[in-house]
Parts: structure tokens; C-alpha cells; sequence
């Protein structure tokens, strides 16, 4: 496989890193099912593409992604806490059905919605099934480039983006906030008796799960430069779903390596071809990848009933790659403080 | 009024008049009670009398139906559940409820959630703030960890911890909350008799060097009559006595409810 074909894969698994990464903070370590996270996903990109169609500053060159990123981030956000403040009271699996419908709304709201095409498509529409494709530009776009640049977001800027949500989160899950995730995840009832406002928190992981589904968002937008309300379907939650799991829910680089595994598995799956094989029926004889939806089903079920806890548990590393924890502090501790009569 | 007079007298913890019904079931009918700081105070009576759902209510986990709870000279009521914790209440429970998948020490941390004094972006920036923040805690943490002789299984998943310690473990981080009142619903139960004996001698510990008070459920009356300078008796969710202990040895309607019946302890 060439580096050329390998680039747009490399970018996709990135992606689905993060969309992976900002899952696992709600499911993972809060503990928390939803169904819905192509719905953020859908707005962070639909965000940053109507950025570039309305707001794009062509002095700015590339760095319009900043702007672009941080729009999609935000009105995920905003949707998020929209959507949690009444659908975090909800228990369990009624909360993953609420967030399942939620998806569903927003694709549907995209398919049918039209917005006027603005300066980039005088006289056009954008949005509806079609989306927003960035394909034939009409000659000289902004004075001096000619593109508005498929080139934003690279195979580096996206890998910089996972790097950023993987720091930023890790730091969290290993913080007071982190602990106060874990808390209610194992024993939501305690969490309360250890003083932490569990619907506050709840929303607090909600929230930064749909903007790092945002960020997700916005890179895809600009990575491929067209999208349409196909690419955020229950499929596509359901995929980073199976992502967090085969990790380990509340594992960041469990995440990281899953959306590697899933990412390039239709890649290797085309290179796999049963065309040929001569004692299989007919019907059989395909490429390996017209199989994918049939072999993940078959991960998800293999997964759940060999590796329930994921292939990397909550951890951030496996057992035996894990250093040996040290039993005695570093430092001399001090008495407990504000105790004493 | 009514309710400042009350405020006056009772300056640490005071329940009146507290009631709660599940459908069909009276399980606590008119329960008062006042505590004064660092006493040690025993709620008795037989399974199903309506001891946990006391503590239910005093912590929040549970509104009453009536009734009402001063703390510290707040008026506690209706309160959620981690207000009251951040107030300095704190508990443990029947059935252990201890994060089975965190470490020992993440166990301990977690209960110094409302001192913490960084927010999100101190945490994911990694400022110095939250280094001291966190290394402060680490120690606190490892100090109660040592006091509860627990040092040994700092990095040990509180799951996998023998029951004993995770009984420990669950006594620590209650009063790592910083509590002034501490609520142990049968802290004994399934303890052996060696264990038990050490257990009395830690909550005596703590009441003298940590000036909680202690408000006890427990069914091993040999522990019950050596702590506790009070006791409060329930039965079908009514307080039937209230005094010493050497004065309940005695009481009738105590004996035929609760003393009266030889009880093995539940293993
Ligand atoms: N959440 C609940 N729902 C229904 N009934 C309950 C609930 N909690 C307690 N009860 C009932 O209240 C009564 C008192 O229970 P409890 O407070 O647990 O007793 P104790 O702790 O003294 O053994 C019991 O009859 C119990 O069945
Ligand atoms: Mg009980």
C-alpha cells in the first residue's frame, strides 16, 4: 500500500481517535451510554463548513481552521448542554435512547434544511442531502488563491489535534474532576455523599464530549471538504462506540489504538479478497471489506464476551507494560490538616 | 420562634419530627434526635427498624415526608446530598460502597473532592496550582491511608481488598471528607472478634483525636455498650428508648424489642 493511499486513512483513523477519545470522557470514565454522538460530530462539521462558506478570512490562509475548529467546538457545546440539562436526569439506557433520538433529529434537520449559498456559491443552495461539497470552485474564489485549500487539514494538523484532545483529557481524567468522573461511574450514590454534585458533573462530561466531537467534526469538515448527513448516521455513533469498548472504557490510549485498529481494518480488508478462492460458493467470492459490517458485528460480540472490560481495561497502559507502582510516597507526608481540635 | 430557639440550643445536630414512608411502609415515624460535638452515640434496634433510613435522611440520600434537620445551625432539610456532605456529614454504608475499579489511594482522594481548590483549566493545563493542589492531597491522603493501616495497599484496586480493609477503607475516606459528624451504619457486621475489638478502639481514636462525633448503627452489643454514651433504640421505625447504656440493660420495652432476642452476628 502506497504512502499516497495510506494518507487519507491515516486521517480518518485520527479522526475517529478523537471522536473516540471525547466519547470515552462520557462513557468511559462517567459512565454514561449514548447513542449519539454522530449528532455533535454532524454539527461540528456543518459548523466549520458554514464558517468557510460565510466567514472565511482569505488574509488568514490556513489559520481560518483555528477559528473554524473552535466554532464547531462551541456549538456542540452549546447543543450539548441544550440537550443534557433534561436528558442527563434520565437513567441509563433511557439516557442512550434520548441521545440516539437526538442524532437522528439533527441528521434529519441537516437533510432537510437549505441555506442560501452565500459568497463561495452565488446563486446556489448549500446543505439538504447533498451537504456541502467543495468540488468545482467558479475560477478565482478570493483574490489570489485559488482554492479555498483542501489542504487545511493535513495528516500532521489532524494528528495534532488527537494529541491535544488526548493531553487535555488525560489531564483531566488523572484531576480531581477526573476522580469525580470515575466516582459517579462506579457508585453514583457515594459520589454523592463525597460531596460532588453529580447532574453538574454529569453535564460537565457531557459538555466536553460534545466538543471534542465538535473538533472531530470541524477537522473531518476540513479534511475532505464535502460532507453530507450520510457521514453522521447511527452507524457512525455506533462505530465509536465499539471503538471505546474494544479500548476499554476509561482508557485514552486504549482509544487511541482502537480507532487505529478499526480505522485500518476495511483498509487491510481490501487487500484481502476471496474472489479467487475456488472452494468457497459463489456468493462468497468478494472482497473481504463488502464483510465489514458483518465482522464488526462479530468484534462486538467476540469483545463483549472475551474482553468485557476492553483490551486495555480503564488503565492507560496494559498489565505487563505498566511500571511497578512505587508503595512508599516520595515525599515525607504531613499530618492531615484542619483536623486536630 | 419556634425554630430559632432550636437553633440556639442545639448548636451542632438536631433532627425533629422526621418521617418517611416507601408506598405502604411507616419505615421512620416521627424520629428526633440532637447530637452535641464529639459524642459517640448508638442507634439500635432490630433489621428493618428503620436505622439506614435515618441516615438516608440525615445525609440527604432520602427527603423526608416531614420533619426537619439542623446542622451546625443550618437549617439542612431538603438539602441535596452533597451539599449536606460539604457541610461535613459524612457516612459509610451497610453493603460497602467503596469504588471497586480505583486504587486505595484514589479512594481516599476522591473523598477531598470539596477542598479542591482548581478548576478545569488548572487541571488540564497542568499550572502550578493543581501540582500543589494535588501533591497536598496525595500526602493528606497517605497519612489517613497510614492511620488506617492501609499503607501497604495504596496502589491495590479497593475491589480486590479484603473485606476487613475495605471496611476500613470506607471509615478513612469518610472522615478524609473532613466531617465533624461522622454516621457508621454497622461499621462491625462481618467483622470477626478480634477485628471488632480493634474497630472500638479506632472509633474511639477518632473521636479523641479527630473531635468527630459518631452516630453508630451497630448490632454487636458488646461494641455498642463500650463506645457509646447514648444510645437511641427504634423499632418499626418509632423510637422506643432513649438513654445509657446501663440504663437500656434494663428497660423492658428494650429488651422484649431488640436485647431480649440472642442474636449471632451476620457473617
Ligand atoms: N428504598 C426503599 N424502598 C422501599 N422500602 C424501603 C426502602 N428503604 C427501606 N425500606 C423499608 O423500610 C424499612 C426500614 O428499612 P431500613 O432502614 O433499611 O432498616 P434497618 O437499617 O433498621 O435494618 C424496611 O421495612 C424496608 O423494607
Ligand atoms: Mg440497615
Amino acid at each position: 500500500m502506497s504512502w499516497v493511499e495510506l494518507q487519507p486513512v491515516l486521517c480518518q483513523v485520527g479522526i475517529l481517535a478523537i471522536l473516540a477519545l471525547s466519547l470515552n470522557v462520557l462513557c468511559g470514565l462517567t459512565g454514561l451510554l449514548q447513542l449519539g454522538h454522530a449528532g455533535f460530530y454532524a454539527i461540528g462539521a456543518y459548523t466549520a463548513g458554514c464558517y468557510a462558506i460565510y466567514a472565511t478570512v482569505p488574509a488568514l490562509g490556513w489559520c481560518n481552521l483555528i477559528p473554524a475548529a473552535a466554532a464547531g467546538m462551541a456549538a456542540a457545546a452549546l447543543c450539548s448542554l441544550v440537550i443534557g440539562l433534561p436528558c442527563l436526569r434520565l437513567a441509563g439506557d433511557y439516557l442512550a435512547i434520548a441521545t440516539l433520538g437526538f442524532a437522528e433529529i439533527v441528521r434529519l434537520i441537516l437533510t432537510n434544511a437549505e441555506l442560501p449559498g452565500g459568497r463561495m456559491f452565488p446563486g446556489e443552495t448549500i446543505g439538504g442531502p447533498t451537504g456541502i461539497a467543495f468540488t468545482e470552485f467558479p475560477g478565482q474564489v478570493w483574490p489570489g488563491q485559488e482554492h479555498y485549500s483542501a489542504e487545511y487539514a493535513t495528516l500532521p494538523v489532524i494528528w495534532l489535534g488527537v494529541g491535544v484532545t488526548y493531553l487535555f483529557l488525560l489531564n483531566i481524567k488523572r484531576s480531581a474532576i477526573g476522580r469525580a468522573f470515575l466516582c459517579i461511574r462506579e457508585d453514583e450514590i457515594a459520589a454523592r455523599t463525597m460531596g460532588i454534585n453529580v447532574p453538574r458533573y454529569k453535564l460537565l462530561a457531557f459538555l466536553l464530549s460534545a466538543a471534542f466531537a465538535g473538533l472531530a467534526g470541524a477537522l473531518f469538515f476540513h479534511q475532505q471538504l464535502r460532507i453530507n448527513p450520510g457521514n453522521f448516521n447511527l452507524l457512525k455513533s455506533i462505530e465509536v462506540l465499539l471503538i471505546v469498548v474494544l479500548g476499554g472504557m476509561g482508557s485514552l490510549t486504549g482509544a487511541i489504538c482502537a480507532a487505529f485498529l478499526l480505522g485500518l481494518l476495511p483498509c487491510l480488508l481490501r487487500h484481502l479478497d476471496l474472489s479467487g478462492v475456488a472452494f468457497l460458493p459463489a456468493i462468497l467470492q468478494k472482497p473481504l471489506s463488502e464483510y465489514s459490517m458483518l465482522l464488526y458485528a462479530l468484534l462486538l460480540i467476540l469483545l463483549t464476551r472475551l474482553l468485557p472490560n476492553g483490551v486495555f481495561a480503564m488503565h492507560e497502559l496494559p498489565t505487563w507494560l505498566r511500571p511497578r507502582p512505587k508503595t512508599s510516597p516520595r515525599r515525607k507526608a504531613k499530618a492531615p490538616e484542619g483536623r486536630k481540635p | 420562634m419556634k425554630k430559632e430557639s432550636i437553633r440556639k440550643e442545639f448548636d451542632f445536630f438536631f433532627a425533629e419530627g422526621l418521617c418517611k414512608s416507601f408506598g405502604g411502609v411507616q419505615a421512620v415515624t416521627d424520629f428526633s434526635l440532637e447530637l452535641a460535638s464529639r459524642e459517640i452515640v448508638g442507634l439500635i434496634g432490630p433489621n428493618g427498624a428503620g436505622k439506614t433510613t435515618v441516615f438516608n435522611l440525615i445525609t440527604g440520600l432520602d427527603q423526608p415526608d416531614a420533619g426537619e434537620l439542623y446542622f451546625r445551625r443550618a437549617y439542612i432539610t431538603r438539602e441535596p446530598a452533597h451539599r449536606i456532605a460539604r457541610l461535613g456529614i459524612a457516612r459509610t454504608f451497610q453493603n460497602i460502597r467503596l469504588l471497586g475499579h480505583l486504587s486505595t489511594l484514589d479512594n481516599i482522594r476522591v473523598a477531598y473532592h470539596s477542598h479542591i481548590r482548581y478548576n478545569l483549566f488548572h487541571a488540564a493545563l497542568r499550572l502550578p496550582r493543581y501540582h500543589r493542589v494535588e501533591q497536598d492531597i496525595t500526602d493528606k491522603s497517605m497519612q489517613f491511608l497510614k492511620l488506617f493501616h492501609l499503607e501497604r495497599d495504596v496502589h491495590t484496586l479497593a475491589g480486590a481488598l479484603p473485606y476487613g480493609k475495605r471496611r476500613r477503607l470506607e471509615l478513612a475516606r469518610a472522615l478524609a471528607t473532613g466531617a465533624s459528624l461522622l454516621l457508621l451504619d454497622e461499621p462491625g457486621a462481618g467483622l470477626n472478634p478480634a477485628e471488632t475489638v480493634e474497630l472500638t478502639h479506632l472509633i474511639r481514636r477518632l473521636r479523641d483525636e479527630f473531635a468527630v462525633t459518631i452516630l453508630l448503627i451497630e448490632h454487636d452489643m458488646k461494641m455498642v455498650m463500650s463506645l457509646c454514651e447514648r444510645l437511641v433504640v427504634l423499632n418499626f421505625g418509632r423510637i422506643i428508648a432513649t438513654g445509657t447504656p446501663a440504663e437500656l440493660r434494663t428497660n423492658e420495652a428494650v429488651l422484649a424489642a431488640y436485647l431480649g432476642q440472642p442474636r449471632t452476628p451476620p457473617c
